[in-house]
């Protein structure tokens, strides 16, 4: 029986270029924030938290800063987490597959890390955004919704697939040695 | 590995090159290659039936089984 591995590498090179187009618009918006930050650093703040869920008057330059920050580490880990994913499709497309399972236990680690960060950061944006209200109106928040639990559950997918990569390996290797 | 491959010998008592075999039953002249000296896992049934089919031979004209000597 002749196994036909295009049938796996030509939608890995589809979803390789989706993963490019992915990185290509967080590299936008990084540098969409940095111009923002540099050209009118007084109204990138309010915005942030806003999109944060909290609506603010102006910031102090701190807590401006520490916006920038914080999003600027959530955009960090989506480009390393896009472009593991898009090293994982590569190394389909490429037929090899032990790489594309290294590559997808670091997609895993860095699911979690976005579920990590995810959770701090929405503590942080709420405390730096609600810092200059009054008494009684300042706020920390902390939720764990549907948008948590799917990130929980594709670091999950992604971790197995690890070793389904191993595997696959590893018979794709007996496979090539039988004639 | 104990089992030896005798398919040199049969294709030189059929007058045969791995070349020509090898485009008879359709495999890639590397994997006869590879077949002939014994660097392989294993061999399908298929390809098995191919080469037999073709140098009318059995399989066991082709492989032999040479237990591994134990030195003292």
């Amino acid at each position: 029986m002749t196994i036909d591995p295009n049938t796996l590498t030509q939608p890995a090179r589809r979803i390789q270029i989706v993963m490019t187009c992915g990185m290509a618009l967080f590299l936008a918006i990084t540098a969409g924030l940095a111009f923002a930050t540099i050209t009118k650093p007084s109204s990138v703040g309010p915005i942030l938290a806003d999109f944060g869920g909290f609506s603010t008057g102006p910031l102090m330059a701190w807590q401006t800063v520490a916006l920038i920050g914080i999003t600027a580490i959530h955009l960090t880990i989506w480009l390393l987490l896009l472009g593991t994913a898009r090293h994982v499709f590569r190394h389909l497309a490429d037929g090899e597959p032990e790489a594309a399972s290294h590559a997808a236990r670091n997609l895993a680690n860095w699911l979690w890390a976005m579920l990590a960060w995810g959770l701090i950061s929405q503590i942080l944006v709420s405390l730096v955004a609600t810092w200059g209200f009054p008494e009684g109106q300042r706020a920390i928040s902390f939720g764990f919704g549907t948008p948590q639990v799917s990130i929980a559950l594709s670091a999950l997918i992604a971790g197995f697939m690890a070793r389904a990569f191993a595997l696959g390996a590893e018979l794709w290797r007996d496979h090539s040695e039988v004639v | 590995m104990p089992i030896i491959v005798r398919l040199d010998v049969m294709l030189a008592m059929r007058k045969m090159t791995s070349r020509d075999l090898a485009a008879r039953i359709g495999i890639a002249e590397q994997n006869l290659s590879l077949l002939k000296s014994g660097k392989v896992r294993g061999v399908r049934f298929n390809t098995l039936e191919a080469i037999c089919s073709e140098l009318g031979c059995q399989p066991g004209d082709l492989l032999e089984f040479q237990p591994e000597t134990e030195e003292a």
